[in-house]
């Protein structure tokens, strides 16, 4: 996985959630930070939306489950989207 | 199966979980379905409906193999949402949860009371598996489902109409089996 696009990602969730970048890495499950409950993970689906200029397919939503997850999401032609 | 005791009542750490009877549940839920941004949530269509139709939706206590919860927290004697359980071959359950209260939305009442349910049901049925349906744009609920430690295990596409606001929307289907949910439980949590 490119280390940049974890970055932005890491970047992303940890600006929403409001805490250090450090405490965000690949591997972080979603919801294993406190301040990552339903309502900030809403939130970080929405941006990242906003960030890509698109809606998550359901298969995306549905398969969202850590970082590393949501960084790949920032792959050029992640998009399951097209399938 | 042996569920006569998914007809007490339980607590957990903030709510008491209290079965309701089919009238209640009616009497409840029925108001509930003027809330259009709510009724989308939790039932993945936003329409207005008359008492029969919700009757008929519903899902109706029948005290052997369906059951409403009312999730009520301590302290207090008005119900924020309901938590249901329809039991269903082979072995399994399907899984429905509202919260109507917008005051507690984000306070993870979802996952504490299912937490408690979940329990409740392995321990006084035969249930193997579990499984809930949620609407794909129903972020909230994908979250619920996750951290508890359901599986996303497959998507049924352009599948409902949101009669409210002309959406055709995908369904997310979870589920979980029994192992799985105690391999994550800490001996202890398990009641």
């Amino acid at each position: 996985m490119s280390s940049e696009r974890l970055a932005t990602a890491a970047e992303i969730i940890a600006d929403i959630l409001g805490c250090p970048v450090g405490d965000v890495t690949a591997e972080t499950p979603v919801g294993a930070l406190p301040q990552w409950d339903s309502m900030a993970h809403l939130n970080i689906i929405m941006a990242f939306e906003k960030r890509l200029g698109r809606q998550l397919t359901a298969e995306e939503t549905g398969t969202l489950a850590s970082v590393g997850s949501f960084a790949a999401l920032l792959a050029p032609g992640s998009a399951m989207a097209a399938t | 199966m042996g569920v006569a005791e998914l007809r007490k009542p339980v607590d957990s750490e903030r709510f008491h979980l209290v079965p309701l009877g089919r009238r209640d549940a009616f009497r409840l839920t029925y108001r509930w379905t003027r809330d259009s941004a709510f009724m989308s949530s939790y039932c993945g269509s936003g329409e207005p409906r008359s008492p029969l139709k919700w009757y008929r939706e519903m899902i109706r206590p029948n005290r052997r193999t369906k059951f409403v919860h009312a999730i009520i927290p301590h302290g207090q004697a008005e119900p924020i949402g309901v938590h249901t359980i329809a039991l269903r071959p082979y072995r399994s359950c399907f899984l429905a949860v509202g919260i109507h209260d917008r005051g507690w939305w984000g306070k993870g009442v979802v996952q504490e009371a299912r937490r408690r349910i979940i329990d409740h049901v392995f321990a006084h049925s035969e249930v193997e598996r579990l499984s809930g349906q949620v609407v794909a744009r129903n972020f909230s609920s994908i979250f619920n489902y996750q951290t508890l430690g359901f599986s996303h295990v497959g998507t049924l596409h352009r599948v409902r109409l949101d009669k409210a606001t002309g959406e055709v929307q995908d369904m997310l289907i979870f589920e979980m089996f029994r192992d799985e949910w105690m391999a994550r439980r800490a001996p202890a949590d398990v009641q």
